[in-house]
């Protein structure tokens, strides 16, 4: 169940939000061993073999949104991304809850329940120069990685993508306030020797050596102050703090583990899919930078290409136990820092 | 435009199709790596028996691995391989021959393991020791470092020792032993002047008349225990045995009939060491410091003057009585007036005090004593002596029927063999 709103134009925006209830149909578990070989946390991630029984329903929360565009009467292309985020552990053993993201697309047909009718379009006598609220749509590539203070060259830059609107209030014509609702996908590369898969923890040998991407989703909410040059096309820089919520955290990629003695030779490698939410902090914040071009393109509606640096404050590393006893040249700090280059849409609002 | 939209949606569609692997783990590659022929001995410049091989299984095919390359290198020693990169056979096997250097006695050789591709698998190490003449060589294997026990047997140019409960018969070289299997555990051995053996074992005394080849049990001289007792055959072949809570006995038929000869001794004195002089005079020195006399024949016996805190008795062929105490450190004291008189010889000041055993041999006409903690003196007359071996480590010294010095780390983990050329 859902509330939804949708923009009243020909390509339409809509953003919806609500919960979802599922029955549990199907489960079948057709790979793995009963013990995942990881050095990450052998407690958490086995196989449900032992309790292998899954809950039978579920429910959580959803987050969608997306654009469609009418081809003809009774036909619409339709663009969506959804995020779902289960709240049931849905095996108690393995303390994991259902999520997804989702990018879906496709083409409806409203022909069965609707006269044939010429669709409606927006059409508004309204000023432009009048108006005080607006909302972008906006999509874009994110580049990102973790700014650590230590051993920094074990990580690297992650890509990325970030979607979702901006409402923004224009004060006057030079200056606004603006608040979007992101959803961001962070995180960064690893490669190095570390018994850990997502931060350089040394030891001595043997030690895997780690190849892994890490994903961070956040939900990012970053209060802009805009200041704008220039009319048709005009130019504008923005700052301003952002709060980021993690809405989920995954390691993923290879680990390779070189074991030798004199009796012995193993090489193992190990594809790695963790969960690392429990070691990502729920709330992240820091300070935004940005600028870019807004340039008509139809109608009332404007187009912005936008460059913006997102500096986190805070060390999103949160470990599970207060280790008095860890290592003294292990990572302890992630910190998140990204590079959005980023296109909008901006429509007024009605 | 609106089917270029429909394919556009349909290509895409199924192009992002795409299932992320599996949480899992896989074996790339696995191999099992069997070694052979390491701990080896053999004189210097000399091959050693057996040759070295290394033998590889690969264990995720399951099958011997032929044709990886093994890379046989000196690292220690001098020595040299016939063969120094050898391609493993059918069964999986690489081996060569080694021939050990004159450097050091430990001596090493590398076996360097590289898959297909040249990447190296392993470093696999092989052992062996070089003996030389006239050094010291040590040995860290068994089962030498162990060796608690041992006798020569000049009669029949053998020699007999005991190391871990076993007893061993010494070998074509003085360096190599081999195991006695008809006897059962043995913790002390000793051999009267006919080249009868007596074998200490759980609770029996066992004698062999052919060498070890064979085992007679004696009667029991306590026959109620079945535990460690303490052995000494004396020069006139007599059996003496004490145990914890038992006093001293004495076999004077070859281990048939005993009896219980304690009259005078002091209570609870266990066995050290047993003397017979020429006039026939027999002498006793218990662990607990304490010096006996007997003159008939062992049945009785008296308390005798000797240093304070005496540890050792020797008694030489001229009936030289040779006390060790523990004044001034160790203090070997003489008296060559049926221990009416001793004089102090030497004092030496060792690390560690420990309990004496083996330490008095003689060679010829040269006596090497050992004192534990401090090493071993050289003396023609136990007079006058010299540092034959400065070393704080040893505790123990035995000698073979060649006069091959044996001297025994006491932290149990070295042994060290020392033949002298003629």
């Amino acid at each position: 169940m859902y509330a939804k709103f949708t923009t009243p134009t020909r390509l339409q925006f809509e953003l919806s939000a609500g919960v979802y209830f599922s029955f549990l149909v199907n489960y079948d578990y057709t790979d793995g061993n009963p013990y995942n070989y990881y050095p990450l946390s052998s407690s958490i991630y086995y196989y449900p073999g032992y309790n292998p029984e899954p809950s039978k329903h579920d429910f959580g929360y959803f987050l969608s949104t997306g654009v469609s565009y009418p081809l003809d009467n009774y036909f619409r292309l339709y663009l969506n991304s959804r995020y779902f985020y289960g709240k049931r552990d849905f095996i108690k053993t393995v303390n994991g809850k259902n999520g997804s993201t989702e990018l879906t697309f496709g083409i409806g047909y409203s022909g069965l329940f609707r006269k044939n009718e010429k669709l409606n379009l927006e059409n508004s006598d309204n000023d432009s120069s009048e108006q005080k609220m607006f909302l972008k749509f906006r999509g874009g590539w994110n580049i990102s990685r973790n700014i650590g203070e230590q051993h920094n060259n074990s990580y690297s830059v992650r890509n990325g993508f970030l979607t979702g609107l901006s409402l923004v209030y224009r004060f006057n014509e030079k200056s606004s306030l603006q608040m979007d609702v992101l959803f961001e996908r962070k995180g960064y590369n690893m490669q190095d020797s570390s018994y850990s898969f997502f931060r350089y923890v040394p030891g001595d040998y043997p030690i895997d050596e780690v190849d892994t991407k890490i994903d961070i989703d956040y939900l990012v909410i970053p209060i802009l102050y805009n200041v704008c040059f220039g009319n048709p096309v005009s130019f504008y820089f923005n700052t301003g703090p952002y709060a980021g919520l993690n809405l989920n955290a995954r390691c993923t990629g290879i680990a390779i583990d070189e074991y030798s003695s004199d009796n012995r030779y193993t090489l193992i490698e190990t594809h790695v899919y963790d969960d690392i939410e429990g070691y990502i902090k729920d709330i992240d914040w820091g300070w935004v930078l940005g600028g870019g071009i807004q340039f008509p393109v139809f109608g009332r509606y404007k187009m912005d290409i936008e460059f913006r640096y997102n500096y986190g404050l805070k060390n999103i590393f949160d470990p599970l136990y207060n280790n008095q006893s860890a290592n003294f040249y292990e990572d302890k700090t992630i910190k998140n820092e990204s590079f959005n280059l980023m296109v909008s849409l901006q429509i007024p609002v009605y | 435009m609106k089917k270029q939209i429909i394919l556009f949606c349909i290509v895409t569609f199924i192009s992002s199709c795409a299932k992320y692997p599996d949480p899992s783990y896989q074996n790339l590659e696995d191999y099992r790596f069997n070694k052979s022929g390491s701990d080896q001995k053999a004189f210097a410049c000399n091959y050693i028996n057996d040759s070295i091989s290394v033998q590889i299984e690969n264990l995720i095919a399951y099958y011997c691995a032929q044709g990886l390359q093994v890379q046989f290198n000196v690292m220690a020693g001098g020595g040299s391989v016939d063969q120094s990169t050898v391609i493993t056979d059918n069964n999986g096997f690489a081996y060569t021959n080694w021939k050990l250097g004159e450097e050091t006695c430990q001596q090493l050789v590398r076996a360097n393991v590289l898959d297909y591709t040249g990447k190296l698998l392993s470093e696999i190490d092989f052992r062996a020791f070089s003996f030389r003449f006239n050094t010291w060589d040590t040995v860290t294997i068994r089962p030498d470092i162990r060796i608690n026990d041992m006798v020569a047997d000049t009669i029949n140019n053998l020699t007999f020792m005991t190391s871990g409960g076993t007893l061993y018969r010494q070998g074509d070289n003085y360096f190599d032993w081999d195991e006695i299997k008809n006897i059962d555990f043995t913790h002390s051995i000793e051999i009267d002047n006919e080249g009868t053996l007596y074998a200490g074992t759980r609770g029996e005394l066992v004698k062999s008349t052919d060498q070890g080849k064979t085992w007679l049990t004696c009667n029991k001289p306590m026959p109620d225990y079945s535990g460690h007792f303490f052995l000494v055959v004396s020069s006139d072949n007599y059996i003496w045995v004490t145990a914890i809570n038992y006093a001293l006995r004495c076999s004077r038929d070859g281990g048939f009939t005993w009896t219980c000869d304690s009259t005078g001794l002091a209570p609870m004195e266990l066995l050290g060491d047993v003397f017979r002089l020429t006039d026939g005079t027999l002498l006793f020195h218990s662990l607990n410091c304490h010096l006996y006399k007997s003159e008939d024949d062992g049945k009785t016996w008296t308390a005798m003057e000797a240093p304070e805190l005496s540890i050792k008795l020797y008694v030489t062929e001229n009936d030289e009585i040779i006390i060790i105490n523990q004044d001034y450190g160790i203090s070997i004291y003489k008296s060559t007036d049926m221990g009416e008189h001793y004089t102090r010889k030497i004092s030496v000041m060792p690390e560690f005090g420990t309990l004496i055993d083996h330490i008095f041999h003689k060679y010829g006409d040269i006596y090497y004593v050992l004192v534990p903690g401090y090493g071993i003196l050289k003396t023609p007359d136990l007079e006058k002596f010299e540092i034959y071996w400065r070393n704080t480590g040893l505790n123990n010294l035995f000698m073979d029927h060649n006069g091959v010095l044996i001297a025994r780390d006491w932290e149990w983990d070295k042994i060290y063999y020392r033949k002298n050329s003629e």
